[in-house]
């Protein structure tokens, strides 16, 4: 059996085979729309991931997020955080405080959990771990999922 | 001119104490420029001299100490404190190695939930060159070599890595008494570590106790 053409088609499958094991860089800096539900609420979310750090074999970031929904009276919540944005191989996590409260009302604090599908999409949930949130107006609740594309 | 001056001439000779001002030294004039010799003699000769007090060449030494230590600003979280442990021998009056453990970890949070935290773990092998410029007082330089640890936390996501650490280093022992067994160690550092193909540098000044095992030197 003639072997030449079995070797000339693995060694041509060789830098095909080298450029999957490659990982791809991804970057999370940038706008990213998507949206939010909880329950039977539901509504868009913009998150804006600046100010790249290294962190080890992390990346930090500093992140803003705009939800808006059927509820809101003032048309959208904001929240944002410095640095409070890990972005590891395909996790990423941030945490926000939402903005805009009534004076002496306590902080409302998500936590958003994901993981990255792709280079252009983030799928996760979200937990609002602050008790409670007297800015929110949007109905995100107390948990939810939400999706984000680039 | 006050002070030295020069003899008029073409060869320029420095005067000595004795006929400056054409007077004559007094006893005193010339105690007080034999001490300026003789501490002269000292300060050059001194890091050279063989062991006068302190530690003592085949000794062992224990300490330890608290470190102030600003990590490297990649590390994103500031300052720490960092106690360590080290143990050694003196191998000659000068020459000492040292074994030295030390941790170091801070946490920041910006927002309750979301910290960043850097915990470095090292194991250095440090080589220690001891001066003796006089009894009671032993500085010293040293260089060191190991490994580090380094973990990291961040928003909930946390990571590891071990590599290479070192170290340079220089302080000062301060022996509680002429033939004391204890000293006050201070100390200034550069502790490096390499993690997640990054270097990381760490300046910190560190203060502690450290103690002669052994007989006194002689």
């Amino acid at each position: 059996m003639n072997k030449t053409p079995i070797l000339a088609a693995l060694l041509a499958l060789l830098p095909i085979a080298s450029s999957c094991a490659t990982r791809i860089e991804v970057e999370l800096e940038g706008t990213w729309h998507g949206n939010w539900t909880s329950g039977p609420a539901a509504g868009s979310l913009d998150v804006t991931f600046s100010g790249k750090r290294s962190f080890g074999d992390m990346t930090l970031y500093n992140v803003s997020l705009v939800a808006s929904g059927p509820t809101c009276t003032s048309g959208e919540d904001r929240g944002a955080g410095d640095r409070t944005a890990a972005f590891r191989v395909d996790d990423v996590r941030f945490a926000v405080r939402m903005t805009g409260g009534p004076p002496g009302a306590s902080d409302g604090i998500f936590h958003f959990d994901g993981a990255l599908i792709g280079t252009r999409e983030i799928d996760g949930s979200y937990v609002l771990t602050s008790g409670s949130c007297p800015a929110c107006t949007c109905g995100m609740g107390d948990s939810g999922s939400w999706t984000l594309l680039k | 001119m006050s002070g030295l001056h020069l003899r008029h001439g073409g060869l320029g000779i420095v005067d000595s104490l004795e006929v400056r001002d054409r007077v004559p030294a007094t006893p005193a004039r010339r105690r007080t420029g034999g001490l300026i010799f003789v501490a002269g003699c000292f300060m050059v000769l001194g890091p050279a001299a063989p062991a006068l007090a302190g530690i003592g060449e085949g000794n062992g030494e224990i300490g330890v100490d608290y470190a102030i230590q600003r990590l490297d600003s990649g590390l994103e979280v500031g300052s720490g404190g960092r106690p360590s442990l080290r143990a050694g021998q003196h191998v000659t009056g000068s020459l000492q190695w040292e074994g030295q453990v030390t941790r170091i970890s801070v946490e920041e949070e910006p927002l309750p939930g979301a910290a960043r935290k850097v915990t470095l773990s090292f194991a250095l092998a440090n080589l220690v060159y001891n001066f003796h410029p006089r009894r009671g007082v032993v500085p010293y330089v040293l260089a060191g070599m190991g490994l580090a640890k380094t973990d990291l936390e961040a928003v909930g996501l946390s990571s590891g890595d071990t590599q290479t650490a070192y170290q340079i280093a220089g302080g000062s022992r301060f022996f509680f008494g002429e033939r004391g067994a204890a000293a006050l160690r201070i100390e200034l550092s550069i502790l490096g570590n390499d993690a997640f193909e990054h270097s990381y540098f760490h300046y910190s000044i560190a203060a502690g106790f450290t103690f002669r095992l052994g007989r006194e030197p002689t």
